[in-house]
């Protein structure tokens, strides 16, 4: 190994860290709020189909939203109630039908993770099983694209899987989480792994941890030290190492190529959280119904990790954590590079959030776009091989066509970040994304028409 | 307590990233005037008051042109902000720079004029220019004066200043005469090595600075240690500049090896004229010239074969701003056919090529 930690090659940058707000050693637990709003839709794919009724009672973990479609995930009630209303709650772009439910007050806080936590014994677990129990237990990507665990273990067939990667790099600014879970629940992590390992038939396992979290590649390093097939390996802090094709050139040294998914070299990627998770619904049978979260920023009044259920509002935690401070002018869910801004604080929190931010005017840099100058750093950086400039400007003329480079971009927001005359770019190339599928549906729709008519004469 | 904050209607809402480096347009234009300071400091040392007056005029007629444009378009105070913001003062720079020190007032004036009137605002001001407006200036001057275009000083202080034996008007604050590549062009290789024999002009002193050019055409060495700045920032890379020298030093050489007695050697060309000041300031110019590492190279060698060919067998002893400007006008296209490589694509071609 590099004495300088493994990395990507191509593009990346480094943001200013500002990890230090939120401390990883240890966290907290959030006392069970009086109101959860649990989304349906908390994942990639359909929405959950709600199975509950208004004012029907509720246990701590009781099945309240159904898998409703191959890629979609289970929705279960993160602490006994009653269902106060069955709504819509907007998350950001996306409205999901919600249940709201009214916590009982006798109940206490949802546990956290076991700290004596035991390896498991998975002589006894088929691959089957072990699929079922993660889709029972609504598992989803907790790194913040929520897609269905169950789906992404089961590759199509003749896929080979022989390396499975954790993502333990947490390159977004900020976000203390994972390292977090990692320094203070290594056995859920390297368990969870195994299971992992054992449902997708792979021997070997590669755990990769940026090196401004040392204490989490001790911790882990000394915990899998009695462990077969599980390697830790430090990566060099750099952004976005995190995202799932860099990670995997950077861990095991494969390139996935533009358009296909990671089975096609022979990898599957999960985070860490997910790993606990799935640790979890094996050893206790428990539901996705909290998670570690980061709330912090210097909006922020106590900076902390906070283990929450899974439909706690903003509000609430942001009482919790102390109050706003001066100068708070956004709320940022997810991290700084790609988290999404809400002005919403009874946004719910849900499955894939690994942070809260409130950040001040002064972290936010609100900037007036300058003319483009093509100095061509979004095109150094981008990590994708893109021509970010290019694509913006395509955009910006509605020459959507030709910019289908754009379903490439992973919208870490690289460009975006280093670019001198602060250009928005990330978010023309969503347009251009956004406009591509809508064409794409445009001449799907034809094309059944004119087979519609043709079958018809 | 937060209800009363009505925090929902202060809030910000934008698209991510929420997180920008420091890094603004001020800074990258700000460190292209630090990076040319050098070359400019050297510029006064060898030629004295004069050319301190040139650099300063031009520089002050670029600023002041570029307020006046922008006041047709934007209000005064954004006109005044966006004049300041070093980009005018890059400009104005690098035009002196590609100036003799003995240019008139009235040429330094009109230089400015062109350079931000025709090289900048009629495409749509910063960042909208296909060509380099420093040189359009430059190779306009150069075409409607070029008496006063090519009447260059020679630098009287760098003599001193590199310990070499001097030329004898030791007390004259400089004198006058032809550049190296000129003096090849008009009389031939054979005056011009007889020339530097009689002067004590050699490899040493052209890299010192001590020979008639421009006021940026004279110290190559002061000229790499502002580039060296712009490399450490990562504003330049090396491709343009690297591949531009070499492809000079190559087709010069080639032509050195064929005819020794006629043909200057490589290393006089790549150390004389603007060559340096172009390679690395203004081939390099983000604005105008492309943006992938794969086209950057392509621009350089263009830029090396146009250069070489007018400086081999052209009518103008130099070619560095013909061929940068002809290789900007190609930008767009260059653009066109190097996008970088993306992620991962070498892998789709190995797996089509076993399949």
């Amino acid at each position: 190994m590099s004495g300088r930690g493994l990395t990507f090659r191509r593009g990346g940058t480094h943001p200013p860290e500002n990890k230090e707000l939120c401390d990883a050693a240890s966290y907290t637990v959030l006392p069970t709020p009086a109101e959860l709003v649990v989304a349906m839709s908390q994942h990639l794919g359909a929405p959950a189909k709600t199975i509950v009724h208004n004012r029907d009672e509720v246990e701590a973990g009781q099945l309240i939203g159904e898998a409703s479609a191959f890629i979609s995930a289970n929705i279960h009630a993160p602490a006994k109630g009653t269902v106060k209303g069955l709504d819509i709650v907007h998350i950001g772009p996306v409205n999901s039908p919600a249940v709201t439910i009214k916590t009982d007050p006798a109940v206490p806080p949802v546990p956290e993770y076991d700290r004596e936590a035991q390896p498991l014994d998975l002589s006894g677990w088929t691959k089957d099983e072990i699929l079922a129990r993660i889709k029972e237990t609504g598992i989803v990507g907790m790194g913040g694209a929520t897609f269905p665990t169950h789906v992404k273990l089961s590759p199509p067939p003749g896929a080979e899987l022989d390396v499975l990667v954790i993502n333990g790099a947490e390159c977004e600014p900020y976000l203390t989480a994972d390292d977090c879970l990692m320094r203070n629940h290594p056995v859920q992590v390297l368990e969870g792994t195994r299971v992992i390992m054992q449902a997708c038939g792979i021997d070997r396992a590669v755990i990769g941890i940026e090196d401004n979290k040392p204490e989490a590649f001790q911790t882990l390093k000394a915990a899998a030290a009695g462990l077969g097939g599980i390697e830790i390996v430090r990566c060099r802090t750099r952004y976005p190492q995190g995202a799932e094709k860099q990670l995997i050139e950077a861990t095991v040294g494969r390139k996935v190529a533009p358009g296909n998914l990671p089975f096609t070299v022979g990898v599957v990627v999960q985070n860490v959280a997910t790993t606990a998770a799935v640790y979890e619904a094996l050893a206790t049978g428990q539901p996705l119904t909290r998670r570690l979260i980061s709330i912090t920023g210097r909006g922020v009044a106590r900076p902390q990790n906070v283990m929450v259920p899974v439909g706690t509002s903003v509000a609430e935690l942001l009482e919790y954590c102390g109050g706003p401070k001066d100068g708070l002018a956004a709320v940022v869910m997810g991290g700084p590079m790609m988290g999404r801004a809400t002005s919403d604080i009874n946004e719910p929190t849900a499955k894939g959030t690994s942070g809260v931010l409130f950040l001040t005017k002064d972290e936010l840099i609100v900037a007036e776009e300058d003319p483009c100058l093509r100095c061509g750093r979004c095109v150094s950086d981008c990590p994708m091989g893109l021509v970010p400039t290019e694509l913006m400007s395509l955009a910006m003329l509605g020459r959507f066509e030709e910019a289908t480079d754009a379903l490439d971009c992973v919208e870490c927001g690289t460009c975006a970040f280093v670019c001198p005359s602060n250009r928005r770019l990330v978010q023309w190339i969503r347009l251009a994304k956004w406009e591509l599928g809508r064409i794409r549906r445009r001449a799907q729709l034809k094309q059944k028409e004119t087979e519609a008519k043709a079958a018809k004469s | 307590m937060l209800a009363e904050l009505n925090l929902e209607q202060r809030l910000i809402l934008r698209s991510s990233p929420h997180a920008l480096s420091k890094e603004q347009v001020p800074h990258v234009m700000w460190t292209v005037v630090a990076s040319l300071a050098p070359a400019a400091l050297a510029a006064c040392w060898f030629f004295g008051l004069r050319a301190l007056l040139v650099i300063v005029g031009t520089t002050l007629a670029c600023v002041v042109f570029e307020y006046l444009l922008l006041r047709t378009r934007v209000d005064a105070r954004k006109a005044m902000l966006i004049s300041l913001d070093g980009s005018a003062v890059v400009t104005g720079i690098l035009l002196a720079l590609n100036l003799p020190a003995s240019s008139p007032w009235w040429m330094i004036v009109i230089g400015a004029g062109i350079a931000m009137l025709l090289g900048k605002h009629l495409f749509g001001g910063l960042g909208q220019n296909i060509f380099n407006p420093a040189l359009v200036a430059r190779v306009f001057l150069l075409l409607a004066f070029p008496a006063e275009m090519t009447t260059w000083l020679y630098p009287k202080s760098g003599a001193q200043f590199a310990q070499l034996p001097n030329l004898a008007a030791e007390n004259l604050d400089a004198v006058t005469g032809a550049t190296p590549l000129g003096m090849i062009k008009a009389d031939g290789l054979q005056a011009f090595l007889d020339w530097c024999a009689s002067s004590g002009t050699n490899l040493w002193s052209m890299l010192w600075g001590n020979t008639g050019g421009s006021l940026g055409e004279t110290s190559a060495l002061l000229l790499l240690l502002g580039a060296g700045l712009l490399f450490w920032r990562g504003y330049i890379s090396w491709h343009t500049p690297v591949s531009y020298i070499a492809t000079v030093f190559v087709l010069t050489g080639i032509m050195w090896l064929v005819n020794p007695h006629y043909y200057a050697n490589p290393v006089l060309h790549i150390l004389s004229a603007g060559l340096f000041l172009g390679a690395f300031f203004m081939a390099t110019d983000m604005v105008t010239s492309p943006v992938s590492a794969k086209g950057m190279v392509i621009f350089g060698i263009g830029c090396g074969v146009i250069t070489a060919v007018i400086r081999l067998f052209g009518a103008f002893p130099e070619g560095v701003s013909f061929a940068i400007l002809i290789m900007n006008g190609l930008t767009p296209l260059i653009d066109r056919y190097t996008k970088p490589r993306k992620f991962g694509a070498e892998t789709l071609k190995r797996g089509e090529a076993s399949a």
